[in-house]
Parts: structure tokens; sequence; C-alpha cells
């Protein structure tokens, strides 16, 4: 067992691997100078020019460059230097990144959470009705939730919930940009958590729509096919309780297969973030990823794609083991 | 063991098979009807949706559109800008005066171009590695298919959009064929594995053994004989693909990375009409109609994949109880 | 001659599929004694192991409905029964066990865990005690090592083993009646000997009523009393094992017996089976519903639906002509 965890670890650090190689190397290929950017702001020195380009080694070749920045990068404990200096302006990119991270995970735990909590059982009682009415129109809506590019629910959701909801009533439900009012320290503690509900739910909602579609699908089939198993059939022909029958024998089969789906979705939670986060201006590592690549700012993009690719790394690993956990069919050899 | 003998009560047929009353309910089985039969119907729908909207993008020279690119004006020389949907103009015209619906119709030839292109790169490309995965196993199996799951762990949207990035600057005018080379990269990993599972179960096979037998060559067997039974699993999934395809470039155009304007991209016009929609123009015209047809177009291959897996896949037994 | 353990009258079980109403069972009855060895036989499609179901009220609805019927156990109809109480009558005093024993068992609990929740269930003991029953059954089924497999999953087990741990399962609460759909037919031959053997060894230690359902009439042969043939959702043919074997009435039966491989039989010509294949149960036609594949259809069948009759002593035979056919097994061929 542990050394399946070890060898995980290995592949994950491969991949982080390799993800940085490829990223470096497309970043290295595209835009101009770096630093023909820094030299046309007039607010820095010179001094900080000079010592941006020794710290990146802009002056070699491209390989010894990506050696450069990737020794400085594992020693992330040497905050706030290690991963730099942004070419935008003279802020540390590890700093950045660290303070939009918070920003990011707000939004990707509140998508994951509503995802699970609603797509799951969502789709077990679509199992349960089977061709009910409930059952074909909730499908039939999360089929073309899924079909629906993110964007357009969040522009959707923004005119829809935010726009024409407030022009209707007169009042303000959700906000459309940003994660806190300007007026956010002045508020009282209980308006503030409104507030942050209010600025939290539409993108939260965007980015967790999609996912509750694929979950309810996926649950519904998982379900469906629990239901129709032997092994059900032999617990009510035991005389079980409807419930004991459900809870106990078909829930706990039926729900193994969603855990890797779920993990497996962090990977695209963390794409729509990046998405939501420029519709709705929300304060995030994916809007500074957009904002860095378009200028081709590369010491911040790779750092949130290493982020990035760190997490989705982590949260296989942790699908991988807790699917060992619940299926005692799987062995680790 | 004794032998006892057992008695019952004749059965009255007769009288019975008189009764039409069965109290089977009707709607029961007009519920299992109706859905597998609606199913159907939407998937032939989707077909046909989809059969348009690819003639109309195909011949859309021929169509009595306006120019997607050309700022339009009246007769007092003034551009037509961020008019709403009406006679002349169907679907309003954008903040450049530009004709919504001609753009939406090319900008439909860009999105299913790169669309379809990326499909068959998956399932050229993924077919490939997974029936010499799958048939060879061993090392040759170890091998791709670490190379397989690598490009899977990749975080998919943050890759594109640095690699759209570098292309928009590397194949500048050829963007379609860059996006759906980039596309079909990232994309066939999940094909590739489905292919090499129906070989590792297809290659033990009887039919395989007699091929052998009969001196096939390996490359014969693997296409000639073991590949037309490999294929349903694989015209779902590229279709599915395709779906996906859409979607990514659309969300890259909405990015400002994909199709530049002016050329139009659905993703592309509805970034723009939602920066001005919500930014309080109100010109939700600039935003409905890309995002329908992005949801109509997607929707159609995604219910199209759906049924082509009803018709295909025998093995899939759960919907059918 | 005691009461009967189970009576089933009439029993009509359709199914609502796509194409129209599968009669799944079509008009069944027959009894059950206590201590009883009773086998049913019949092809796939026959209704044997949906009459099973029956009786345990499986049946799902929507798609599948006992539409009419008594079943009558120990004197209570159990299609008049609350919920309730058939939940308490299942497992408990009728017992089934099912054919594949890979998939009868859930994956994700012990053998144990699935054991004591039975016992508990319907003996009302606490978890430590119904450990020990559960420990006892599974010596009963000859286990070998029963405390550290109780802590097996079922995949860790051979299947013969698995079987062995349903037949514990639904022994350990002294049910009157087992019922058995194909328990060995998952099996390979030298396990389903084995099998058998075990059941016959428990079930007349505890007088325990049998209803063993097969395809096989080698397993019923050596292990029932009384045998039933069914055939498209009715019964064929209904008498003692003897009677059955030796004093074949129905056609069908007769085909059945010429198409079973026999050590101590010289055979010097092809194997006998009974050709055609079985009807579709939707909206069937009238008269015997074996009247096409069978060898000695005369008019009336196909106008007559022939009502099972008693023939000699609990010998029942549904087929006009059941008296008149004598049915003797040449070379494996029935022969008039």
């Amino acid at each position: 067992m542990l050394q399946y965890v070890v060898r995980r670890l290995v592949y994950g650090l491969i991949t982080l691997l390799a993800l940085s190689i490829i990223t470096f190397t497309l970043l290295q290929n595209t835009g101009g100078d770096p630093l023909d950017r820094l030299k046309a702001n007039p607010r820095i020195t010179q001094q900080t020019i000079q010592e941006m380009a020794e710290f990146y080694g802009l002056d070699q070749p491209a390989t010894k460059q990506y050696l450069t920045w990737a020794g400085n990068f594992v020693q992330f404990w040497n905050y706030p230097t290690a991963w730099g200096r942004s070419f935008q302006g003279p802020q540390q990119v590890q700093e950045l990144v660290i303070n939009r991270l918070g920003g990011t995970a707000r939004l990707m735990f509140t998508a994951l959470g509503l995802a699970v909590m609603i797509g799951i059982p969502l789709g077990i009682y679509q199992a349960i009705r089977q061709y009910s009415f409930f059952d074909q129109a909730t499908t039939t809506f999360s089929f073309v939730t899924f079909s629906t590019p993110i964007f357009v629910l969040g522009i959707g959701l923004q005119i829809i919930l935010a726009l024409k909801l407030e022009q209707w009533t007169g009042v303000k439900f959700f906000y459309t940009s940003g994660m806190n009012s300007t007026s956010f320290s002045d508020l009282s503690f209980g308006a503030r958590i409104g507030d942050t509900l209010q600025h939290l739910v539409l993108p939260a909602v965007s980015i967790a729509l999609i996912s509750i579609a694929g979950y309810s699908r996926y649950q519904r089939a998982s379900m469906l096919e629990v239901l129709h198993s032997d092994y059900l059939r032999t617990a009510k022909a035991k005389g079980l309780s409807r419930r004991s029958v459900i809870v106990k024998h078909a829930l706990r089969n039926a729900l193994i297969p969603v855990i890797t789906l779920v993990s497996l979705d962090v990977a695209g939670v963390l794409g729509g973030a990046v998405i939501t986060e420029s519709i709705f201006a929300w304060p995030g590592m994916g809007r500074l990823y957009i904002q860095a690549i378009a200028i081709n700012d590369w010491p911040i993009v790779m750092a949130v794609v290493m982020l990035i690719g760190f997490m989705v790394v982590v949260m296989n690993l942790l699908a991988d083991l807790a699917y060992g956990w619940l299926d005692p069919r799987v062995r680790y050899d | 063991m004794t032998d006892r003998p057992s008695g019952n009560e004749p059965p009255v047929y007769s009288a019975l098979d008189e009764a039409e009353g069965l109290s089977v309910e009707p709607v029961t089985q007009w519920k299992l009807f109706k859905t597998r039969f609606v199913r159907h119907r939407l998937a032939m729908l989707a077909a046909v949706v989809l059969g348009i909207i690819l003639l109309l993008v195909l011949f859309a020279d021929l169509l009595p559109l306006q120019s997607p690119t050309e700022q339009l004006s009246d007769e007092n020389g003034r551009i037509v800008n961020l008019l709403s949907p009406r006679g002349e103009y169907w679907f309003g015209t954008d903040e450049l005066g530009q004709d919504v619906m001609a753009r939406v119709v090319y900008g439909g030839r860009t999105s299913l171009t790169v669309a379809v292109l990326t499909g068959l790169m998956v399932a050229t490309f993924g077919t490939l590695v997974g029936s010499i995965a799958g048939y060879y196993g061993g090392w040759v199996d170890t091998l791709l298919m670490r190379f397989t799951d690598l490009i899977l762990s990749l975080p998919l949207l943050p890759v594109a959009i640095v690699a759209a990035a570098w292309l928009r600057e590397a194949f500048e005018g050829r963007e379609a064929l860059s996006l759906s080379i980039l596309l079909g990269t990232l994309l066939w990993g999940t094909l590739a594995r489905i292919v090499r599972a129906e070989f590792l179960s297809l290659r033990e096979k009887e039919f395989v053994e007699a091929a052998r037998a009969a001196g096939a060559r390996d490359r014969r067997i693997i296409f000639r004989h073991i590949l037309p039974n490999a294929l349903s699993p694989i015209i779902v999934n590229a279709t599915l693909v395709i779906g996906i395809a859409i979607i990514l470039e659309a969300a890259l155009s909405f990015l400002g990375f994909g199709v530049r304007p002016p050329e139009p991209a659905w993703g592309q016009m509805a970034a723009n009409g939602g920066r001005l929609a919500v930014g309080g123009s109100g010109a939700w015209w600039l935003v409905l109609f890309p995002s329908f047809a992005l949801i109509i177009t997607v929707l159609s291959v995604n219910f199209l994949g759906d049924g082509l897996r009803d018709a295909l896949d025998p093995t899939q037994t759960i919907e059918r109880k | 001659m005691s009461e009967p353990l189970l009576q089933v009258t009439n029993l009509r079980t359709f199914f609502s599929t796509e194409e129209g109403i599968v009669r799944a069972v079509d008009g069944l009855s027959f009894t059950i004694h206590e201590g009883e060895r009773f086998g049913v036989v019949g092809e796939s499609g026959s209704g044997k192991s949906v009459t099973a179901l029956s009786v345990m009220r499986l049946i799902e609805p929507p798609a599948g409905e006992i539409v009419t019927g008594e079943i009558l156990f120990k004197g209570e109809d159990l299609l008049r029964l609350r919920d309730d109480d058939m939940r308490k009558v299942r497992g408990g005093q009728i017992a089934m066990i099912f054919q594949d024993p890979m998939t009868a068992l859930n994956p994700v609990y012990t053998i144990g865990n699935q054991l004591i929740e039975t016992i508990v269930l319907h003996q009302g003991v606490g978890k430590s005690e119904a450990h020990e029953i559960a420990l006892e059954a599974l010596d009963d089924v000859h286990i070998p090592n029963p405390k550290v497999r109780m802590g097996d999953y079922p995949h860790q087990l051979s299947g013969g083993m698995r079987q062995r741990v349903m037949i514990a399962m639904g022994l350990s609460c002294n049910p009157d009646l087992l019922i058995a759909d194909e328990p060995t037919t998952a099996l390979d031959v030298t396990t389903q000997a084995q099998i058998l053997d075990l059941m016959l060894e428990l079930t007349e230690e505890r007088n325990t009523a049998v209803m063993l359902i097969t395809h096989d009439l080698g397993v019923v042969a050596g292990f029932c009393d009384n045998i039933q043939v069914m055939y498209a959702g009715r019964l064929v043919e209904r008498g003692t094992t003897g009677f059955i074997f030796d004093e074949t009435l129905h056609p069908y039966t007769a085909g059945l017996l010429g198409s079973m491989t026999r050590l101590d039989e010289v055979r010097e010509e092809r194997l006998y089976s009974i050709r055609g294949a079985p009807p579709s149960l939707i909206d069937p036609a009238n008269g015997c519903r074996f009247r096409v594949r069978c060898d000695f259809a005369q008019a009336v069948c196909e106008t007559d639906t022939p009502l099972p009759r008693e023939l000699g002593e609990g010998h029942w035979a549904a087929c006009h002509f059941a008296s008149d056919l004598d049915l003797v097994r040449v070379k494996g061929v029935p022969v008039r």
C-alpha cells in the first residue's frame, strides 16, 4: 500500500514536471521581450529591472532559464521572493498568487460543495423514481445545462438573476462583480455574511450547475445498476426493510464510482473558475492568470499553472486512496 | 427419499382467458414506451437539426446574408450599430454595425470546422494509440498508457489557454486549423483508453486466433478484424468529443485566445455581447443569438451521441430495465 | 397427510414490456408439503424463476405484477399480507438462494456482516449472539476456519464456498421452506454434487421443505421427491420422481429426458433434441403451447387448451393424449 502511494506521488511529480516544461516552452515562444513592459513603466527603477533580469537569467538560453526558474520555484519556503517578481510591476509573484488563491479557493470549494450536495442526491433520487416526471424533467434540464458553455451560464445568470431581477423588483439580490462590496469593512457581521453570499452565489452556481449535471447523470446510472443487481435482490429476499436495502446495501456500492468522478472534476472546476472569474471580476487566481497570459507575464502564469497542477495531482491521489478504502475488491499491487 | 404424491386444483384457464380486465396499468406500459420513444425521436431530431446547421454553415456564401465583417450603414451613411432585431436585421447589429445573423452563421463555420477536425484527430490518434497498446500489451502498453495518463492529468483549460496564446502568434491567420490540432492533442486520451479496453477484451476472442492461424499479420488483424468490432464506442466517443470541442473553442474565443475579430466566432461574440449587455447598454441580442447557437449545436451533438450509444452499444443495459 | 405448507392456486404473473405484456406465469397451481423436496424443471423462459419470485413477492412493479392467484403459506395468503408482515416471512420463514453466488452477495461487506444481518433481523438477538449463531451456520455448511472466514469479503472466496455461505444465510433462521433457484448452475460439476449433498443433509436434518428450481433433470433426479415440469408459463407434468422418469406422460417431459445424457446407456445415434424454440409469451395463441414442437400434435391441440388432469396418484399431465401415448425411451427417442 505504501509502495502504491509512493509510486503515485512519483507519477504526480513527473506530471508536474511535464506540465512546467510544456508551459514554460510555450510561454518562451510567445510575446516579445518580457522586460519591455517594465522598461516602459516610469515607476520601475532601472535597478529593479536589472535585478529581475539577473534573477530570471533572461540573457541565457531557454533551457537555462527554465532550470533557474525551477530551482527558485521549488524553494517555496523562501517567501516571498522564491517565485520572482511580476513583469507588470514590482510585486512579488508569490505574494500576489497566494493572495488570489484565497479567492479561487472560496469559489472552488463552494461550487464543489454545492455540486456534491445537490448532484449526488439528485442522481440517487432520479434512479429510485426512474421514468417519473421528476426524473425526466431533471434529466432533461441536466442535459441542457451540460451542453451549455459555462460562460453562457455565467452571463445568463448575470443578466437574468442580477440585472433583470433588480430591474423588475428594485431589490439588488445578487452582485455581479467582485468578492465583496467596497463598503465591506463598514458592515456589521451579519451584513458581511449577507454581502459575501450575495457576491458568491452567482459565480459559484455557474460552475456548480455543470458539475451537478455530470454528477447526477453518473450517479443515476450507478444507482440504477446497483438497484438491479443480484445482491440487492438477495437483500430483499432476506426480508430487510426498504430503508436498509437502499441505505445499507445500495448506496455504498452506488457512491463508490462517483468519488472518482468528483476528484477528476476538480480540474474542470478550476477551469470553470478561470472563466467565471473573468466574467464576474472575481479576485482569484484565474483572473490573474488570464491577465498575465495576455501580456506574457510568465512568472505569474507558471506559478498559477503549477498551483493548479498540484491541486489536481493531490485530489487525484486522495480519490484513489478513498476508492481503495471504500471498495474492498481493490488491491494495490 | 419417500414418494409422496402432491395435489392441487385444476386451473381455470378458460374463464381467465376471457377476462379482459388485467390490473396491470396501461399507464405503466405507456411510460416505458414513451421514454424510449421520445429519446429515439430526440436523437433523430438532433440529427436533423445538426444537418440543417451543417448545410447553413457550409453554404453560407450562397445564402442571402450580409457580409459578417462589413460595417453596414443606412441611407444617410450612418453606421447602423446596436440595432435591436427588426425586419431588416433579424438578429440586430453589433456595436460596429455588423449584421449579427451573418456573424452567427459564419461564426458557426469556424466552430464546426474546429469541432469536426478535432473529432477526426481524436478518433484517429486515439484509436491508433489505444489499439496498439491494447493489442500488443506488455511494455508497449505500459509505455503508451503512461504517456496517455500524463496527457490526461494535465489541467485542461489552463494548458489550452497557454497553448492557444502561443498558437495565435505562431499561426496567425490559420486559427481554425491550429485550434483543431491543439484540442485534438489534448482530448485524445479518453478515447485511447476506451479503445485499449476494447482491444484487450477482443484480442482474446477466437476469431483473432483463427485469423492468426490463417497467417494474417498483426496489422491486418488489428485493422481488418478487431477494429470493426470496436467501432461503436469510437463513434460514440468521437461524437461526444465534438461537443466538448465546440465548448472549448467557444471558451477560448470567449477569453480572447481563439479566433480574433473581425472574424466572427460564437464565443468571441458572446464575450463581446456580455460586456455590452451587462455593462448597461442592454443589447441582449448580442449575447442571445450566439449563445443560443452554441447551446442548440452542442445539445444536438450530445443528443445524437446519446442516441448513437443507445443504438450501437448493446452492452449498456442500465437504462433498458 | 398434514396441511400443505405452501399452496399456490391459479398464479398469473405478467410483465409489461415495450413489445407487449409477457405472460410469464399463466395459471399455475401446485402444493408443497412440510419437509417435501419439490423440483421445478423447465427451459429458460418457462416461468420457473418467476414462480419462485412470485411466492416471495419479489416481483417489482411497475414492470411486473402478480395479476391474480392465491399463495397460501401455512394457511395465510401471502398476496394479502401487508408489506411489513411479508418482510418477516421473507428470510425468516421462506428463504431463497440464487444462482450466481458471485453476484448475489454484496461485494463491499464481509460475509460475516451479511450473515449477522439476517440473523439479527429474524431471530431478534443481539450482535454478539448472532455472531455465534453465524459461526455455527458456517460450520454446518462445512466451511473450514469459520472464525477467519467471517471477516472475508465475497471476492476472497471460491464459487463453491460462496454458495455455501448463501445456503448458510438461507438456513440460518430455520425457515420452513427453502427456495433454491438454480443453485448449482454456476458451479462446476464436482462442486455441484457437493452442494447438492450438503443441501440434502441440512434440509433433511431440519425437515425443511425445498423448492429446487433447475433446468437440469440430473439435478432433481437425486434430490427431489416430486417434480413439476413447466413450459411457457404453464404446468406440463407433475408427479413423483419415479413417475416422471419411468412413467412419463407428457411429450415435452419425454423430450427432456431423451435429450439427457446418461452414463448407463449405450448410445448409437445422435442425442435427441426437441425441435423448434420456446414460444413468445406475449399474446400466446390458444391451445397447447407446446404443439408446435410436439411430435404428436393433432388438430385438437391447436383449438383446445389442455388442462392438467390427474392420471395417476398425484401424477398430473396437461396433454390431450397423455394417457394414450406410451412414451418409452428407446435409444433416447420418445416413441409411440
